[in-house]
């Protein structure tokens, strides 16, 4: 056995060394661990790039959203677009976003690049073209034609390139030549009543051919989600939506894109382009859903919270020792209770107003009666509770 | 508190220490690796060497490796080796217990594979650490020490490696 003192310098020594050797330096790999702990998680076994349209070929500047298909073991599938790595080489055919967006580069002529995803050891990589040439027609499609009024049906377009190539047009400027029969959101044509129009596409100086357009006469009846008369309370929000009945017997869930919302009594309501009903104050209006020249009328009584209640849910009778949960409600101004116990909601107050002594309340309106309640004189206690400007008493009688 | 703080300072500034002597044993428990909202607790062992003067100041060069491996999330861990290098300083707190606290620098070797895949393989991980310990001399051979030790390291990064180990130490 070394001396102490020699082995005690070694000591020393070897432990300075080690600190001098490992000094500021040191490689990092938590990114990497907490990678494979999220594909561990999600269990993911396969990784694809899927591009929408099956789009491969690009403008210098085109911006295009890529997806990043993840499969899980169990073969469920879902978009890891924003978990996994992107990335565009070589560098200078353009960029691409942490979420999949590319934006080509300025280039000359025609360039190939790859689209590639990493996560943990999974790759997928998709090559694309980058090519120059200019656009030199428009051809547009719409894929219903005649469409029924009130529905809605997607736009397409191909462009034509001075190098023989078509590919898939999205950044359109759309027209329509009657804005009151039809209009065109996000490449998505909604016929708002029947007629014929045309409908025409353009970028730059390029405009394609005009495309006749007949959307038919045949709503027959609109259906709303709600039947007069609905209640709606201030400050909530009541989504509506409507339904188009069609004089083939047809029904289309939503033709909500077409249709009109209005409203008889803006002091008392208010109602959003898509049907979004928001109460503002107590009082009744009167909700009109349009579309096709026909309407549908909905009546809605918006009712504002007057006062709470507290509920015992027993019998109002107490013994000592025992504990209760009170539930409290909202009383509203057409008489009704509301349906929501809000004991435990942050904002309300419970209190003690008689009966202290031997009573306590929790926040979230839980009463216990003392073990022994024999020196308390009276025969009930009462309990307070106070909630946005509104009080409630309610008295609980003491068992024998 | 005031007070206490002052007692605490008086304390350890006029209780008694022992004399120099090297230290030299093995150690066991689990570490401690939280990534990711996952914590890895492989079982690891080791040994442990140093020195303390009469003063209670001390070095100490410790080394272990995991001994089993843990699964988390599909990611499996194990500890390849972990090294610290610590300054100590101890103190007497009754005949034969001590109190040991200390500062240090850690170089910790991982190998983990998600879902059998070999990624992300072996990682490093380095940082300064701290050390907190208990120690017991034994009454019946004065030589032998019982050790109970935590230790934390603060590595770059979003990975914290912590492990709490029994020793056994023979002093000489």
């Amino acid at each position: 056995m070394p001396s102490n003192s020699v082995l005690g310098k070694l000591s020393a020594v070897a432990v300075i060394c080690f600190w001098i050797l490992v000094g500021c330096e040191g490689e990092q790999d938590s990114e990497r661990l907490a990678e494979a702990i999220d594909l561990g998680r999600e269990n993911v076994v396969v990784l694809e790039i899927s591009s929408d349209q099956e789009k491969v070929l690009f403008e210098p500047g085109e911006v295009w959203q890529f997806t990043a298909n993840a499969t899980r073991e169990d073969g469920t599938q879902f978009d890891a677009s924003n978990m996994v790595k992107w990335k565009l080489t070589p560098a200078d055919a353009g960029s691409i976003s942490d979420v999949g967006v590319l934006t080509a580069a300025d280039v000359s002529g025609e360039q190939v690049a790859s689209v590639t995803v990493e996560w943990a050891q999974l790759h997928a990589s998709s090559d694309i073209t980058i090519s120059d040439a200019e656009l030199i027609v428009i051809a547009i499609s719409a894929a219903s034609n005649p469409l029924a009024e009130c529905l809605t049906t997607p736009l397409s377009a191909v462009g034509q390139y001075t190098d023989g190539s078509e590919r898939v047009l999205t950044d359109l400027t759309w027209l329509v030549d009657s804005p009151d029969l039809a209009r065109v959101d996000d490449s998505d044509l909604i016929a708002l009543t029947s007629g014929t129009f045309n409908l025409s596409a353009s970028r730059g100086d390029v405009t394609s051919e005009s495309l006749p357009i007949v959307a038919t006469d045949s709503l027959a009846a609109i259906n709303l989600s709600e039947t007069s008369p609905v209640t709606a309370k201030v400050d909530e929000l009541l989504q509506i939506s409507a339904t188009g009945i069609f004089s083939d017997s047809s029904e289309t869930p939503d033709i909500g894109a077409a249709t009109n919302w209005s409203n008889s009594n803006t002091s008392v309501l208010s109602i959003s382009d898509d049907g979004e009903l928001l109460g503002i104050a107590a009082g009744d209006a009167t909700v009109t859903a349009t579309c096709g020249g026909l309407e549908e009328m909905l009546l809605v009584t918006v009712i504002d919270v007057t006062d709470i209640r507290i509920v015992d849910p027993e019998d109002n009778d107490m013994a000592a020792g025992e504990t209760r949960q009170l539930e409290l409600y909202k009383e509203f101004s057409d008489g009704s209770l509301g349906t929501d116990d809000i004991a435990d909601d942050s904002d309300v107050i419970w209190d003690i107003e008689t009966g202290e002594e031997i009573a306590s309340i929790s926040e979230d309106g839980e009463v216990t009666l003392a073990s022994d309640i024999s020196n308390y004189e009276d025969s009930f206690i009462r309990i307070f509770a106070e909630f946005d400007d509104f009080e409630d008493t309610l008295t609980i009688r003491l068992d024998d | 508190m005031q007070l206490w703080r002052w007692l605490g300072i008086c304390w350890v500034l006029t209780a008694p220490t022992v004399g120099a002597e090297s230290f030299l044993g093995i150690t066991s428990g689990m570490m401690f690796i939280d990534n990711n909202g996952e914590t890895f607790k492989p079982v690891i062992g080791g040994i442990s060497t140093g020195y303390f003067n009469d003063t209670g100041v001390g070095v100490e060069l410790a080394l272990a490796t995991g001994i089993t491996s843990d699964e988390q999330s599909g990611v499996e861990t194990e500890l390849d080796l972990h090294v610290g290098g610590y300054l100590h300083y101890r103190q007497l707190f009754n005949n034969r217990a001590y109190l040991t606290l200390g500062v240090g620098y850690t170089v910790t070797e991982l190998d983990s594979q998600v879902n059998n895949s070999g990624f992300p393989a072996s990682q490093s991980y380095r940082g300064a650490a701290f050390k907190a310990g208990l120690e017991e001399r034994l009454k019946s051979n004065p030589n032998i020490l019982l050790k109970l030790t935590y230790q934390h390291s603060y590595p770059e990064g979003d990975t914290s490696i912590s492990s709490a180990q029994f020793g056994v130490l023979y002093a000489f």
